[in-house]
């Protein structure tokens, strides 16, 4: 009983996938850890657009590969833009690259974490307690 | 062959029970998106998100109800949990011959499977146990959804029971 409970029912999440149904899935699998106040982003331009609207995410879950934005340019644009809405935002990359340099970019940009598809219940539970903890 | 429409809830497959209740309608989610892969055919691997997710939450699930029915006495909780161990088998041997060959692997199968199962389990089996408690009263002990779904390592995880 190493690791001890942790209530996420109070977090406020932003999902950023171009594939609908991949929207879905994650949403289904956060409501199963209680998490319900989630909202979702087509791509890169569409979630930093809500970001705009409201910053107060706990955290963004970025998908790499959209277009025409996709997750590493957002991700560059939200730590680095001149008008970014939420450069301290927790992000965890959801990725569907299994090589190394991609997750690098990504890390040296600056992330809290990165979960690799296919997505399961028990890594994004994980990659959330693990981002929480982490510096922004 | 495609499915054309999805699953919608209806009273008839409600418990009474609001926790299982919740849960039986997750899985419907879960079965309404893997109908939409088998229609509109897959994408970035979604199928394979799918599998994983509705497996890992079926399991909790199953397990979240027979701990319920173990710590009410419910007289066929074994032959019920059989019943739930027949689902794990058969969804391994999915899994299995997905890892195997994904390239050839029919989603459509799952479907049906996870389809029959849902509605012969919910509206026969599960039905048993609701009755069950709605003669005595409907007093239920519900263990933690949290624990029966990322096991004990990690403990509840804020799910609200009603």
């Amino acid at each position: 009983m190493s690791e001890k409970i942790q209530d996420l029912s109070h977090l406020k999440v932003l999902i950023v996938d171009d594939v609908a149904n991949m929207r879905t899935v994650i949403k289904t699998a956060l409501q199963t850890m209680g998490i319900r106040n989630v909202s979702t982003a087509n791509d890169g331009a569409d979630a930093l657009k809500e970001l705009h609207l409201t910053s107060d995410y706990d955290i963004v879950l970025l998908d790499i590969n959209m277009s025409p934005l996709d997750g590493l340019d957002t991700l560059r644009l939200l730590r680095t833009g001149k008008d970014s809405p939420a450069p301290k935002a927790r992000v965890i990359m959801v990725t569907g690259y299994t090589d190394a340099a991609t997750v690098m970019a990504a890390k040296e940009i600056g992330i809290q974490g990165y979960i690799a598809k296919p997505i399961s219940i028990r890594a994004l539970y994980s990659s959330i307690v693990k981002a929480l903890k982490m510096d922004v | 062959m495609s499915y054309g429409k999805k699953i919608e809830w209806t009273e008839a497959l409600s418990m009474g029970i609001g926790a299982i209740d919740d849960q039986h309608r997750t899985l419907i989610d879960l079965c309404n998106l893997l109908i939409e892969v088998v229609d509109n055919g897959d994408q970035e691997g979604v199928s394979e998100s799918v599998l994983m997710v509705g497996e890992e939450y079926a399991r909790g699930h199953l397990h979240f109800e027979e701990e319920m029915l173990r710590r009410a006495g419910f007289p066929e909780e074994e032959s019920h949990a059989a019943g739930h161990r027949r689902f794990e088998v058969k969804f391994e041997e999915f899994a299995a011959r997905y890892e195997v060959e994904p390239e050839g692997f029919d989603m459509k199968e799952v479907a049906d499977f996870v389809l029959d199962w849902l509605y012969g389990h919910i509206l026969k089996e599960d039905r048993k146990y609701a009755d069950w408690f709605a003669e005595r009263g409907g007093d239920v002990d519900l263990p933690d959804i949290g624990e029966s779904l990322l096991g004990s390592d990690f403990g509840a995880v804020g799910d609200k029971q009603q």
